[in-house]
């Protein structure tokens, strides 16, 4: 069996293309934030159906029966549901002011190409989709003040990725993603593709000193499209994919890229503690979580790999639902600065519950999955490696001071006439928030089946990586 | 559940997270719910727990010989189990009747106390996840577990200290014990996982050798056991608020009275003695790491004795009062005498709960007692016949220091606090000017001003 019985992964990315268009023929606002609401629901119950359909057969891979070159494979079969339901999320609980009509469209387009590039089977068709998901910031952000350096950071994301793929299809012509070949490519260019892709992954995912653009876009109201963007993360996949082919550039260079990502962990962790604003705060804790992502995957053994794949799910949904109570804060409330205390929770006790949770679950309280994403992370690094156990368990501990502080000057203080203005969650609000924070809890609980899920695909990557490590040493 | 030890053992620990649960949810739906279901599922949380940790403590006491509850393993991954065991023996019976006893009646008291206060909802969310964290700590069957529990402590202490978070002291106080817990619970974690690579293993009973408190050895080394240890050590002097990890305790002395009772009267101060009981074998093993907890209590008990003599207020002077006696606990389990540490922290453990329950009614009793002797008492030499003994320029001196608590919190925010939070300060300047080139540089002299506190 190689394929699905049903057009599962077309139709969900037909789902995204029909919101795209009835989004952009919609009347109002809120019309087209309803028929993207649908799109992205159907996106995402078609990618948990694939996603199951392909746990239930022990085949490496399965196509769509109408577009064959798109698909999922254990890596992909994971992620798949991650943009859908960013996206979801987004859609339900953004401020109404932040997305306009065309705003939804946006959100729309970018999760079709990100499910295309997590459902692609070869790597032209990858690298066109991760393309074409940032297309439309381009647009947004010109003519915006301070956004050469924005602009600069996302053709940073793009062109070497198109370099990189340009590279290695013109030695091994189609490059098949799922089951891969090593492509026949010498030493140094394996390393130019390498350091090309690790540029392209680094801007994408927002790591020191590339965040700029990310910053930006939710310093000028384009919050919601920035993380339906950034939260999957899906710079780290196409890093993976990389990886897998081209394996003799990777195991010599992890400990270079574990490095870069602990000192990205580093730097957004003391920059949240410096920051006086609420949003950058919150933006900046979520970021240095990422840069512990980048880390881990630049290990080579189960533990840390499984660690890090269980961190990348939780910090995706547990940071998207925490930046986007933090975008509620500010649509509230306007610019919030940490200089002082501003006292909301009692004037929006829900809004703060829903904060909490998501920022505990961002930084690691126990009964969250990032809480067993850490622990099995801190166990996979200190034994081998322990002088980046001792940054990472720095970082986890100053991010969680550094979440409290930003909690405490938010939502505790005196209650005055100024935070009275600060309304509470709506109805809808509460149900998505609840339904957010209790699959984070439920999946902290009971983390069993995620784990072994990535668990085996963490044995995968790391016995490639052993496999070829092997294969050097022997020559 | 067909043991019914196991069944005993899991009431016990869960009632009071299911009434978290169902509190939580009301709070979440209702924003202030009523008081009544949230009184009757924390009374019957807290009941169902006490019955079934005496009726478990009955059991496992009669049989004569530790259990180990096993649940199955919470995840396993790459050769990783994290197993959910309960180990339940003398000191885990002692500590989760204390545990389970103390939240029945500080929950009692606490709803009284509490009535019609806008946050008597979220106390009790709190309290709840307090009560499922500390029976945790003191059942968990493997030091991986009982990291979870001390977590959750933590994360409810710091909370708790903030309840009245309309004051800006107690928000900021909630936040100084959170940052000396996360410092010191690095501590607690690279030791267990030091302990997985020791041992292979972090259960209490086979990878610390505590199967048979108090006379289990471990098979560690004396190095491998003194390193662990220490990591222990730093763990514990944080929870129990030891020099030079002491100045929270005082401060957290602004939340509400029922806390302040069960968290720093009662039992999270007692955590990390609790800590240091289990890690007996270890210190048996290692000479040097018991002469570093002697070392830690005695510092701690002669510092705070000190300082507790010249307070002006009664929830102050019983903060030090607790740490004096839970220095002496250190100084106890540095002598290696377990047992004696272990009934002291039980008689402790009631005592300051009683006293510091009674602390919002004692001013009025005294002055009650006051006009019923007629006179004012004689004012009390603060250093006792020491006094006598000192020339009066050193006592002078020794007043002072006293009364700037030693200045530890002062030189530990010179050395470490401000010039790390400059160096946050300046870094974000940085950063703002890269992100935001053309923009007016963000004012973070408010920050500098806050590492002060």
């Amino acid at each position: 069996m190689t394929s699905f019985t049903l057009p599962l992964l077309s139709t969900s990315l037909l789902a995204s293309a029909g919101g795209v268009i009835g989004c952009k023929l919609a009347r109002t606002a809120s019309v087209a934030r309803a028929r993207a609401i649908a799109s992205a629901g159907a996106s995402l119950l078609l990618a948990i159906v694939g996603a199951v359909a392909f746990d239930a057969v022990e085949v490496p891979f399965l196509r769509d029966p109408l577009l064959p070159v798109v698909g999922v494979d254990t890596a992909s079969a994971l992620l798949l549901p991650l943009p859908a339901m960013v996206a979801v999320a987004v859609l339900l609980l953004a401020p109404r002011d932040t997305l306009s009509r065309s705003g939804t469209v946006d959100v729309l387009w970018t999760l079709g190409a990100t499910t295309l590039m997590f459902s692609a089977g070869d790597l032209g068709l990858l690298t066109l989709a991760w393309t074409l998901a940032a297309l439309p910031l381009p647009r947004l952000l010109d003519g915006r003040r301070d956004s050469r350096r924005a602009l600069a950071g996302l053709a940073l994301s793009a062109l070497p990725a198109i370099a990189a793929t340009a590279l290695v299809v013109a030695h091994a012509g189609s490059v098949r993603i799922w089951s891969p070949e090593t492509v026949p490519l010498a030493a140094h260019s394996q390393q130019i593709a390498l350091v090309l892709i690790l540029v392209a992954t680094m801007a994408r995912t927002a790591i020191v000193p590339f965040h700029g653009w990310l910053v930006r876009l939710l310093d000028d109201g384009f919050g919601p499209l920035a993380l339906v963007l950034a939260s999957p993360l899906a710079g780290l996949y196409v890093l993976l994919r990389f990886g897998a082919i081209l394996p003799g550039a990777f195991p010599r260079d992890l400990p270079w890229i574990a490095g870069l990502g602990l000192m990205s962990a580093i730097a957004f962790a003391i920059l949240a503690l410096g920051q006086t604003r609420q949003m950058r705060t919150a933006l900046y804790l979520v970021l240095s979580q990422y840069g512990l992502i980048l880390m881990g995957l630049g290990e080579t053994d189960d533990l840390t790999v499984g660690g890090t794949l269980v961190l990348w799910m939780s910090q995706s949904i547990g940071g998207t639902g925490f930046l986007l109570m933090a975008l509620g804060v500010e649509w509230r409330r306007g610019r919030i600065s940490l200089d002082r205390h501003h006292g909301l929770l009692r004037g929006a006790p829900s809004l703060a519950a829903a904060y909490f949770v998501f920022g505990m679950s961002v930084v690691g309280l126990p009964g969250t999955l990032t809480f067993v994403a850490e622990e099995i992370l801190a166990q996979g690094l200190l034994i081998d490696h322990p002088w980046l156990a001792s940054g990472f368990l720095a970082v986890t501990a100053t991010n969680a001071v550094g979440f409290l502080r930003l909690f405490g000057r938010v939502f505790l203080g005196s209650w005055t006439a100024e935070s009275a203005t600060c309304a509470d969650l709506r109805p809808h609000e509460k149900v998505v928030a609840f339904a957010l924070a209790a699959t984070l809890l439920a999946a902290g609980f009971f983390p069993a089946a995620i784990l072994r899920d990535r668990g085996s695909w963490a044995h995968d990557i790391t016995q490639r990586e052993h496999e070829v490590s092997g294969a050097r040493d022997t020559r | 559940m067909s043991d019914p030890v196991k069944l005993l053992g899991l009431v016990t620990a869960c009632s009071p997270l299911v009434s978290a649960v169902f509190v939580g949810v009301l709070l979440w739906g209702q924003g202030r719910p009523s008081e009544r279901p949230i009184m009757l599922a924390t009374r019957l949380a807290f009941l169902g727990s006490f019955c079934a940790s005496v009726a478990l403590a009955a059991t496992v006491g009669l049989e004569g010989r530790p259990h180990i509850l096993e649940f199955g393993s919470w995840y396993t991954v790459g050769g990783h189990r994290f197993e959910l065991t309960f180990l339940i023996d003398r000191l885990s019976i002692l500590m989760m009747l204390l545990t389970s006893g103390a939240c029945s009646l500080i929950g009692h008291f606490s709803i009284t106390y509490l009535h019609n206060e806008r946050g008597f909802a979220r106390f009790f969310l709190l309290l709840n996840i307090f009560a499922f964290g500390m029976l945790i700590l003191v059942m968990a069957g493997s030091v991986d577990f009982l990291f979870v529990g001390w977590e959750l402590v933590g994360v409810t202490s710091a909370l708790l200290i903030a309840f009245f978070h309309e004051r800006r002291e107690p928000v900021l106080n909630g936040l100084r014990a959170f940052l000396t817990y996360r410092t010191c619970d690095l501590g607690l974690l690279v030791g267990t996982i030091l302990l997985h690579h020791y041992a292979h293993e972090a259960e209490l009973s086979s990878g610390l050798g505590t199967a048979d408190w108090v006379s289990g050895a471990t098979h560690l080394d004396p190095f491998h056991s003194t390193v662990v240890a220490l990591l222990f050590l730093v763990g514990a002097m944080g929870k129990s608020a030891q020099v030079p990890f002491s100045g929270w305790l005082p401060r957290a002395m602004e939340g509400p009275t029922p806390s302040s009772a069960i968290f720093y009267g009662a039992l999270s101060v007692h955590a990390g003695v609790y800590l240091l009981l289990r890690s007996a074998p270890l210190l048996d093993a290692s000479p040097g790491a018991s002469a570093v907890v002697f070392g830690v209590g005695a510092t701690t008990a002669f510092l705070c004795t000190l300082s507790a003599r010249v307070q002006t207020d009664v929830k102050n002077s019983l903060a030090f009062a607790t740490q004096v006696q839970v220095g002496w606990m250190f100084m106890e389990i540095g002598l290696h005498l377990y047992s004696l540490a272990a009934v002291h922290l039980a008689g402790h453990a009631c005592l300051r709960t009683w006293q510091l329950l009674r602390s919002p009614s004692i001013l009025r009793d005294m002055h009650i007692l006051r006009s019923e002797i007629g006179h004012e008492a004689a004012p009390h030499r603060w250093l006792g016949h020491l006094e006598r003994i000192l020339p009066t320029g050193a006592s002078l001196r020794l007043y002072q220091l006293s009364l700037d608590r030693f200045r530890i919190d002062e030189l530990v925010h010179r050395i470490v606090l401000r010039p790390f939070m400059i160096a946050c300060c300046r870094l974000a300047e940085l950063d703002n000017r890269f992100v935001s080139p053309s923009r007016k540089p963000q004012r973070l002299t408010r920050s500098l001003e806050d590492a002060h506190r």
